[in-house]
């Protein structure tokens, strides 16, 4: 990710800090942040978050397509990651690909887990048709912990994400084609009361941190990222960067992350629900639905 | 440990941001390409040209001050353009030959070369090839620095110099940027704050915090004869709880003076800082809690006659 320079008397003292950082925070304090919503104009729903000074907008788009030949009776939701030459000069060129791809894999790997998202939802007809979401993420700002709002943008905007009713079939050569409603209030939410938020757990000195800015994480020996469920129940784990952990450390890591996630994610949970109900209120716009003719 | 504390997303409702108090701008206050007078006869300073038809313009958004015949536009905000005698904090990027290349915020990267510093022995000489190969050992990239503007090139390069006992290697603290113009030059620029902590206010808008006198990390810049050949050791620097605590109080309100877009100096932070008491340390990131102190600040600086 984007390492900044430190010279050794910063590192100095951002390691030494015990339980007070270098802005007062403790070890498991997360900084301030906001949501905006309708970032994005012609999507499905679209979630602009922001923690620190990191900052990120999510968009969802739904489409008809093709369930996978070995998950005939599911749905799929792809991910896909842009780190944009504006939030690090590391992303330059195809500089932020590799990272961009690590975090498409964190986040399908998290959302994989049987439990976390019922993908048989999204199926139409078994074989033939299924919900497609593809979820598009593109990062403004890197100031640290990027995967974690990442996370928490995405499980908001799937929460927000409207999926258009079938209402009925159309017949082409014989073969039913679901329509899409074109009403813009007849559409489903997606449960995701229990998809994960990952907390990922950089260690600075001889502790685990959270939310961690810039600084720490170039003063971090690699990272532990785990996807956590409301009840604190760890969906993955996934180790970046370069570092070495003693079992009893990964065991540590993964209680911290277990109780710091159910709290971030319940409060997730909250401000779906409170998104939900301002979607309502506030003037719906057109959607642009795809139109087979 | 209370898990996930202070975790908060707030939902942004455009309507509730909109700005009810802007401060007003000054009379003399210009954009790029006002004409601030057609008459003859003034000499053009910073911030103006003349135009074709003879009447002079302003090139910068800012106020205009005229000294004399001498017309100036002070711009607001941009980039940081050093002057000789400025105090600056800056980060080793380059070690070249017989000089270090400095970023100090500005267009062009400050030099520091090496007979503009004090050698670490305190001697007085000619500096030989020997110092040369070991210029890492004083200073090497990622160091943080303060320093004195000496001299500008031509090109606009800033010359540094560390050759006082006040400026040299920074020891353990930590930094925070501010827009430049919100540093004011003032005769003087590091300070000791009687809470223990020292705050070095660079005129390039780089702010070192730090709970060692001067910020300076002991032993690396020493009059001559005084030091007894030790090198200094950074582990044994011993920074208490409270010191940590004040630092981190001391950024939060620098980030609230620049939020509220404040000049910075010792008395704002000192005011700020005891505005910002009523708050834990860690609340004082809290947007609204920013907001606060910030027109606290300014209510009271401009009730004690300083520019708001």
């Amino acid at each position: 990710m984007a390492e900044i320079l430190l010279s050794e008397v910063e590192k100095y003292y951002l390691v030494m800090g015990q339980d007070v950082r270098v802005d007062g925070r403790s070890r498991s304090d997360y900084r301030q942040g906001d949501i905006d919503l309708n970032a994005v104009t012609n999507s499905h729903g679209s979630i602009r978050a922001r923690l620190g000074e990191t900052d990120v907008i999510v968009a969802t788009k739904v489409d008809l397509g093709t369930p996978d030949p070995d998950r005939p009776d599911r749905g799929t939701i792809k991910f896909l990651v842009d780190c944009s030459p504006t939030a690090s000069p590391d992303f330059e060129g195809r500089g932020g690909d590799e990272l961009a791809e690590k975090i498409c894999r964190i986040l399908s790997i998290a959302y994989d887990k049987s439990g976390t998202i019922d993908l048989k939802n999204l199926c139409i007809t078994p074989k033939k048709y299924c919900y497609v979401i593809d979820v598009d993420i593109l990062v403004l700002q890197c100031g640290g912990n990027l995967i974690d709002v990442i996370s928490m943008a995405v499980k908001l905007c799937l929460g927000i994400c409207e999926l258009p009713r079938v209402t009925g079939l159309r017949y082409d050569l014989g073969q039913g084609v679901p329509v899409f409603s074109t009403d813009e209030f007849e559409f489903d939410y997606l449960d995701v009361k229990n998809s994960p938020v990952v907390v990922t757990l950089p260690r600075v000195g001889r502790y685990f941190v959270v939310d961690a800015s810039l600084e720490e994480e170039s003063c971090s020996k690699g990272k532990l990222a785990f996807g956590v469920t409301p009840d604190g129940c760890v969906t993955s784990i996934d180790k970046l960067g370069r570092g070495c952990y003693q079992v009893k450390s990964i065991q540590a890591a993964t209680a911290m992350a277990s109780t710091v996630g159910a709290n971030v994610n319940n409060t997730i949970n909250m401000r779906i629900d409170s998104l939900r109900e301002l979607k309502l209120r506030a003037d719906p716009k057109p959607l642009s639905m795809p139109m087979d003719i | 440990m209370s898990a996930g504390s202070g975790f908060d997303l707030k939902i942004r409702d455009g309507n509730n941001e909109k700005n009810t108090t802007l401060p007003t701008a000054p009379q003399n206050f210009v954009t790029p390409g006002t004409i601030i007078t057609r008459e003859p006869g003034f000499m053009r300073g910073h911030g103006t040209y003349v135009f074709k038809d003879g009447s002079l313009v302003a090139s910068v958004c800012g106020t205009v001050e005229r000294v004399n015949k001498l017309v100036t536009v002070k711009g607001v905000g941009g980039v940081y353009n050093g002057e000789v005698g400025d105090v600056v904090v800056g980060r080793i990027v380059k070690v070249m030959q017989k000089r270090w290349k400095v970023d100090i915020n500005a267009p062009l990267e400050g030099v520091l070369l090496l007979s503009s510093i004090n050698l670490p022995s305190g001697e007085l000489r000619r500096r030989s090839a020997e110092d040369e190969l070991a210029m890492r050992e004083i200073l090497k990239e990622g160091d943080m620095i303060s320093a004195e503007i000496q001299s500008v090139y031509n090109d606009g390069t800033l010359a540094l110099h560390t050759r006082s006992v006040k400026y040299g290697k920074l020891g353990p603290g930590t930094l925070i940027k501010v827009p430049a113009s919100l540093i004011k030059r003032r005769k003087a620029h590091i300070h000791n704050l009687p809470i223990g902590i020292s705050v070095i206010l660079g005129n390039n808008g780089y702010i070192w915090i730090s709970p060692l006198a001067n910020g300076r990390m002991p032993g690396t810049n020493m009059e001559q004869d005084e030091t007894d050949g030790q090198k200094p050791v950074l582990e044994e620097i011993k920074i208490t709880g409270t010191d940590r605590f004040a630092v981190a109080r001391i950024k939060n309100c620098v980030a609230a003076l620049s939020k509220a877009w404040l000049p910075i100096y010792d008395t704002s932070l000192m005011y700020s800082y005891d505005c910002s008491m009523k708050y834990e340390c860690k609340e004082l990131l809290k947007p609204e809690a920013l907001k606060e102190i910030g027109e606290l600040v300014r209510e009271q600086m401009s009730t004690e006659g300083y520019m708001a």
